[in-house]
């Protein structure tokens, strides 16, 4: 099927190929003993992308991160790093640089000389150096902590001596590596906000690992979807919410209800729920049908439904009040739960356990394979 | 990708199969085939071989063999020394157990100075130590002469012998079994204990069932690490044993002095060896077989409680300070003779009797005018210099690459590097001097070096091996992204980073070379290092009162080492990661934990 490995197209061209590469994988793969790691992944990314890696854990990610920092030797395949070719470049010689996911903090250095580690390696002259630290602290602003022990600083600020260590470089790449993973959840939104902020200020090319897929749409213009080593799809955010290639994908990025339905050459057909709808795709045998809980709608089976909708008929199960929206669990005939999304405007009451009409646009409606 | 690719990737990636050891290794594996294991190979051949007045004549025969076997005086002295082991074992591994499980789950309060205080006392001389359990246990000794100035005895008790050779080895060996069970016990969560309670099971069956399998690991290799020691130990029977209580060790280190019978001594230590082995084996599999009792009887436990009428005690009972009460208790055992002797010192009298009448420092004076102890002293200082200089040399890039490196011979490796501390003192000596003899080379400082650094190795090796297990390698890995070559990354971070524990290693190491004499005594010139120079003093008709100034020394030297090294390292001593511990949540250890 189209799902398949190292097929996948730029789902959206229209991103950052003008821009020169920074980072050019072909046909990397790696193994960890005879368990595959990464399977010939290619990948193309320009200067100045924000591009996130997502994916579940053990899907490769970290790997591929690590493989473009050096740390990992790969197996096959060539990484080329601002137009030259670093496939066996040892890590301390390539122009990237990366931010653990625990930070891995020098805990002997205190917080300015972790972040002018980096320069003092390189030899920076003094007065440079400590303009560019001094320049990095202000940016992720840790001023007044700078004779401060990394042990004595709170996970946050941890974190932000982890980017300024690495920023202070001037990297042509920034990896990050799940690096607001340990941070609980309102300091990782606003972490999530200064790292977008950061990237625009520096304009450099950060890539950006996690397995959380509400922060890959927030961070990023650009998301890669991995799975077991391979990449799956790779565009822009909103094309992969709208368009995902797979049952995979679907449910990974936000939440999905998916409909099992037959395609035959000219319609698709759910059997259970008796729907038919044309088939405009090219799609053959088992398919799944794709509709985001905000595209469908809640009618109490009353009203009409306007021409070209489809709907189906059910119980609804639970109601729940999430201050701008409501999200209703609704059992289809053949007790599939749908999963409704309406904005909280009117408070138009439906009973639990009432019959209620699920209405949708055929527009849409994703079909994907299997 | 195609197939044919694929397999090529396979046969290229990073990890393949290796069979050599790493290089660095290189170093070790030379120092223990000259130290240990062609010594002990030599030496094993001698038994082989017929004797003849402190000679070797090169024919081949089984007579030594032949003679341990039928000899009842050889094979009835195994038999007990084997027995004493196990006696020492089963006071000393109970009695480090508590000590242990006090300070990990039952006291909040002086963990850290009271593990100080217990891991300090075996800082002190081990001469020393035995020395001072004799100046107790004698007829007319501390404890016989405070008795009776008391009125409660009218003729000196006999407590030389069996019970003083036990006690003085329960002394000796109670820290060093406590190591091992303690370093088991910290990887304890006490929220497990909490667990179990909670779902159902009483203080019994949750000791039977967690925490005791969970410590398992440490109490055995506690077991082996008591037993070996005790069985080889020829020292301990000779000072506080008296009649009766000859042991297979001195029996072997006489050959070396007295009979010079190399090749009945080389047969008595490997029949030593092979039946301690076999004694170690059966006595593994009878815990086996027991341990799975123990938790049937935790079941059985639980299946009855309902029915049984639970013992309650008094709240007042049960709020008493039992643990540190314990501790107390054992910190005195371990420290009152220590003190003891450190009195005695300044005492004017020269015999070793309670209450002091009168203050001195003649035997002070005394001693820093002995050129012979002076002379010892200068050639300890040397000595331990040089083996904390090559026994670190050599032991920490084998620490790295054991830890770091996969090869198929690592657990072989593995295996001779401990080797030195599991065979017997006695034998690791012997070895040593008869490599020498078969080489007719003269023992002399080398001979002390090479088989010093041969002991402190598994020390190094396994202190560092378990530092770097807990080292955060994304630190260096930190370092190279960041600029630095491998070599840069491992001197500016990770050796900065281990710098506390090396230089406890160092300290360790140090002490363990000042203060070791049971290989030591066999393999010195004419230019011995400070213990067997007291031990010649100590042999001497009527211990002179120097001894207790000199052992004062001994014993007071290595403690403000060890304290100075602890205030200095304060700062520094936190693990590698405690930064990232702190953003996780600091595991708190509450107080009051239920075993009682």
């Amino acid at each position: 099927m189209a799902a398949g490995a190292g097929e996948h197209e730029r789902a959206d061209p229209s991103i950052g190929d003008s821009r020169p590469a920074a980072l050019v994988l072909n046909g990397v793969s790696k193994y960890f003993n005879e368990v595959c790691a990464l399977e010939s992944v290619d990948l193309q990314i320009s200067q100045g992308e924000f591009v996130t890696l997502l994916g579940p854990s053990g899907c490769g990610k970290t790997t591929l991160l690590r493989i473009v920092a050096g740390l990992d030797r790969l197996d096959t395949g060539v990484v080329e790093i601002s137009g030259h070719t670093s496939t066996s470049t040892p890590p301390e010689q390539r122009p990237v640089n990366y931010v653990f996911q625990h930070y891995a903090l020098f805990p002997h250095l205190d917080v300015a000389d972790n972040i002018r580690f980096g320069l003092k390696v390189a030899r920076t002259p003094r007065e440079e150096a400590a303009e560019r630290v001094g320049t990095a602290i202000s940016m992720v602003q840790l001023e007044g902590l700078e004779a401060r022990r990394v042990d004595q600083l709170s996970g946050g600020q941890q974190q932000r001596v982890a980017l300024a260590r690495a920023i202070v470089n001037r990297p042509d790449i920034l990896l990050l590596d799940e690096p607001l993973g340990a941070l609980d959840l309102k300091l990782r939104k606003e972490m999530q906000l200064e790292l977008r902020a950061l990237h625009r200020r520096l304009g450099g090319t950060f890539i950006y690992v996690t397995h959380d897929q509400e922060e890959a749409l927030v961070m990023s213009n650009r998301v890669v979807i991995m799975r077991s080593g391979r990449i799956v799809q790779d565009g822009t955010p909103q094309a992969i919410y709208r368009n995902p290639r797979n049952r995979f994908v679907a449910e990974f990025i936000g939440e999905t209800n998916l409909l099992a339905a037959q395609a035959t050459e000219t319609a698709i057909i759910v059997r259970n729920l008796d729907l038919r709808i044309p088939n405009e795709s090219n799609a053959t045998g088992d398919v799944s049908l794709s509709i985001r809980p905000e595209h469908l709608r809640l009618d109490d089976g009353a009203g009409t439904t306007e021409g070209g909708r489809l709907s189906v008929g059910g119980e609804l199960l639970d109601s729940i009040f999430l201050g701008s929206l409501y999200r209703h669990l609704v059992r289809l005939g053949d007790g599939t739960i749908l999963t409704v999304q309406e904005l909280a405007t009117d408070d138009r009451d439906h009973a639990i356990g009432s019959r209620v009409v699920v209405s949708w646009s055929p527009s849409d409606t994703a079909i994907l394979p299997g | 990708m195609p197939p044919n690719l694929r397999a090529l990737s396979l046969l290229n990636r990073s990890q393949r199969r290796s069979y050599l050891p790493p290089v660095a290794t290189y170093p070790s594996i030379g120092w223990l085939l000259a130290g240990l294991l062609i010594p002990v190979s030599v030496f094993f051949l001698f038994s082989f071989w017929e004797t003849g007045v402190f000679t070797l004549i090169r024919t081949w025969s089984l007579d030594q063999y032949r003679e341990v076997v039928t000899d009842d005086l050889y094979y009835g002295l195994i038999l007990r020394t084997l027995l004493l082991g196990l006696t020492v074992s089963a006071v000393v591994l109970p009695v480090a157990y508590l000590g242990a499980y006090v300070l990990r789950f039952i006291i909040s309060r002086g963990r850290r100075i009271i593990l100080f205080l217990i891991v300090a006392s075996a800082l002190a001389s081990y001469l020393v130590r035995i020395y001072a359990w004799k100046a107790i246990l004698t007829p007319a000794g501390i404890l016989n002469s405070a008795l009776d100035s008391l009125g409660l005895i009218s003729e000196p008790l006999t407590l030389l012998g069996r019970p003083g050779v036990t006690i003085a080895l329960t002394h000796i060996l109670v820290p060093i079994a406590m190591l091992p069970i303690a370093g088991a016990m910290e990887s304890v969560n006490p929220d497990l204990i909490r667990a179990s309670r909670d779902l159902g099971a009483g203080p019994v069956e949750t000791f039977l069932r967690v925490t005791l399998p969970l410590t398992a690991r440490g109490v055995l290799t506690a077991f082996v690490l008591t037993f070996v020691l005790a069985v080889g130990d020829y020292v301990t029977p000779q000072l506080v044993g008296g009649k009766g209580s000859l042991m297979i060790g001195r029996v072997i280190f006489d050959q070396f002095g007295i009979t010079g019978n190399y090749a009945l001594a080389s047969a008595l230590s490997f029949s030593l060896i092979v039946a301690a082995a076999a004694f170690i084996v059966g006595v593994l599999l009878c815990v086996r077989v027991l341990t799975g009792g123990a938790r049937r009887f935790g079941a059985a436990v639980t299946t009855t409680r309902s029915r049984r009428l639970r013992v309650v005690w008094p709240a007042w009972v049960r709020r008493l300070p039992w643990g540190h009460t314990y501790l107390l208790l054992l910190l005195l055992f371990l420290w009152v003779p220590l003190i003891l002797v450190l009195i005695l010192s300044f005492n004017q009298l020269p015999i070793a009797s309670l209450p002091i009448t009168g203050w001195t420092l003649d035997w002070y004076r005394e001693i820093f005018t002995d050129q012979t102890i002076r002379g010892g002293f200068g050639t300890s200082l040397k000595v331990a210099g040089l083996v904390v200089a090559i026994g670190l040399a050599i032991g920490l890039p084998t620490a790295f690459a054991v830890t770091r490196r996969r090869f198929v011979t690592k657990p072989a490796l593995m295996g001779a590097v401990v080797l030195p501390i599991a065979l017997p003192g006695v034998v690791v000596g012997f070895s040593i001097l008869a490599m020498f003899r078969f080489l007719e080379w003269i023992p002399s400082m080398r001979s002390i070096v090479l088989g010093q650094v041969t002991l402190v190795l598994p020390f190094v090796v396994l202190i560092v091996m378990a530092a770097l297990q807990n080292f955060n390698r994304n630190v260096e890995e930190a370092a190279r992204d960041l600029g630095c070559t491998y070599w840069g990354a491992l001197r500016r971070v990770t050796l900065r980073i281990l710098l506390p524990i090396i230089a406890g290693t160092a300290l360790i190491v140090f002490a363990i070379s000042m203060d070791e004499f049971v290989v030591t005594n066999f393999i010195v010139g004419t230019d011995p290092t400070l213990p067997p120079v007291i031990w010649s003093i100590m042999n001497r008709r009527g211990i002179p009162p120097t001894v207790n100034a000199v052992a004062s020394i001994l014993m007071v030297v290595p403690l403000i080492a060890a304290v100075v090294y602890m205030t200095l390292t304060r700062r520094t001593q936190r693990r590698p990661d405690a930064g990232m511990d702190r953003a996780l949540g600091e595991e708190e250890v509450e107080k009051g934990l239920p075993f009682a």
